[in-house]
């Protein structure tokens, strides 16, 4: 039997199936608990609203990115595998840098003609195990972690706030400065996705439009994309 | 702290502790089966090689996660961000975005409630766009395999963090100037593998950002701001 036959076989839909109904679960459960706590600290329907029509525009664009992973992946991966991968935790780099780690410690090549079963069967524990570091923090650290930060800076807002913005500007920064160094296609993308951001906070600012916020990084992301595609034509 | 919050934040970590531990077995299930219904493993040596080279990346990798990002999402948002994956790409931007669009402090108790909310709903989304795309993968495969779309949607991730870099530099450009520094120096002398650049650049730049504080660099102290003002006014 090829490999490929199992990697898409009806049972690893349903195992793929049932991993992200629990994934879904989870997050409609803390969703609720949130918006019970909501109401308790008089949080108004309208802000709660607003914050998560503004997540969920945000979400989409980067969302779709998933799928062309999703298809990079599938044909190597099947199916099932690769949907519960990207679906769940981790990321498209992680997860091809697992599938590949599987592959070449096996002395094969991700999806090549040397890929056996037993390849792709590595491919899969790597994954898999790759992930557990993330959940073991969370499990047994993440309490202690934030009360120690919230200690730690409780102090002085004004320094939480200094930390905090350093912490999300440097992970900004990480992923720009490799596309504008290597130049091309991401150096564009980085450049009119800033520049349709600057002509939307003027908007924004100008007029007053607070109600355009929610819509400024999505349309920065998807500017860049299509200018990104046109070029390229 | 009021005991409605301790019931909420006790509620939280054990509902996340449980429903981490439960998903994360649940993922060794595509790999056991394999193994047991159709007796595919990896060879011996083959495993503990991948899990010698997996093992010396990723523990480090999520620790640097976990430090940067617990601090800025919701416990409760935090469970739900590590069983649904997609941090930096989709979470973290979707719960910041969300927050600011309804201008709220996510340091506030406000702002841990509603990024939870922001990161479960991206979840969610994302859940149900990515069923979409499975459902139809075939007419997605031959539209995306055209060569300028490929190019173009694999730059969502850099143009993402171009706009998100933009607004920062914009609200607060002092805070820019160390990490962007650091950031040249640590990519432009390939000081550290590309997989460690972040945790190393937040490391530094943390440090040097506190000491930059201590000596005023991100302007002067509430206190001291509203008493000038006070002064001005009088």
């Amino acid at each position: 039997m090829n490999y490929l036959e199992i990697a898409n076989s009806p049972l690893l839909y349903v195992i793929t199936i049932i991993i992200l109904t629990v994934l879904s679960a989870q997050a409609i459960i803390f969703y609720r608990l949130a918006q019970k706590r909501a109401k308790e600290l008089n949080i108004d329907k309208k802000t709660i609203r607003k914050v998560v029509k503004a997540a969920s525009i945000t979400t989409v664009i980067p969302s779709i990115a998933i799928i062309v992973g999703l298809i990079s992946l599938a044909p190597a991966m099947g199916v099932p595998i690769s949907w519960a991968r990207l679906g769940m935790a981790g990321s498209l780099m992680y997860e091809l840098t697992g599938a590949s780690i599987g592959a070449k410690t096996m002395g094969a090549q991700l999806g090549a003609a040397n890929y056996t079963p037993q390849a792709f069967a590595n491919s899969v524990w790597v994954m898999t195990i790759g992930v557990v570091p993330a959940f073991l923090y969370a499990i047994f650290f993440l309490r202690k972690y934030k009360k120690r930060v919230k200690e730690a800076v409780s102090k002085d807002t004004r320094l939480q706030n200094v930390i905090i913005t350093t912490i999300l500007v440097c992970v900004q920064i990480s992923f720009v400065l490799p596309a504008l160094f290597s130049g091309g296609s991401s150096a564009y993308a980085v450049g009119i996705a800033a520049a349709v951001m600057a002509i939307m906070t003027f908007i924004i600012v100008k007029f007053k439009a607070k109600w355009l916020r929610e819509y400024a990084l999505s349309t920065s992301m998807l500017m860049a994309v299509v200018v990104v595609i046109l070029l390229n034509k | 702290m009021d005991t409605k919050h301790e019931l909420y934040e006790n509620k939280v970590y054990f509902l996340g502790r449980l429903t981490a531990t439960v998903f994360l077995l649940l993922t060794f299930a595509i790999p056991v089966t394999l193994w047991l219904k159709w007796g595919i493993l990896p060879t011996k040596e083959g495993f503990i090689a991948g899990l010698i080279v997996i093992m010396s990346l990723i523990p480090l990798i999520s620790a640097g996660e976990f430090l940067s990002f617990a601090p800025i999402i919701g416990s409760a948002g935090y469970f739900v961000m590590l069983l649904s994956g997609n941090w930096m790409n989709i979470k973290v931007p979707a719960s910041m975005v969300g927050l600011q669009s309804a201008d709220i402090d996510p340091n506030s108790e406000e702002g841990e409630v509603l990024s939870t909310m922001a990161v479960a709903a991206s979840a969610i989304v994302t859940e149900i766009i990515i069923l979409v795309g499975v459902l139809l993968l075939t007419p997605f495969t031959s539209f995306f395999a055209q060569p300028s779309i490929k190019i173009g949607f694999a730059q969502i991730v850099p143009a993402l963090f171009g706009a998100l870099l933009f607004a920062s530099v914009i609200t607060n450009y002092r805070t820019v100037i160390v990490p962007a520094i650091v950031g040249i120096v640590i990519v432009k002398l390939n000081i550290a593998s590309g997989l460690y650049n972040i945790p190393i650049m937040i490391a530094i730049s943390v440090f040097v950002s506190y000491f930059l504080f201590k000596v005023g660099f991100f302007g002067k102290k509430e206190e001291e701001v509203n008493q000038l003002t006070t002064e001005i006014e009088t």
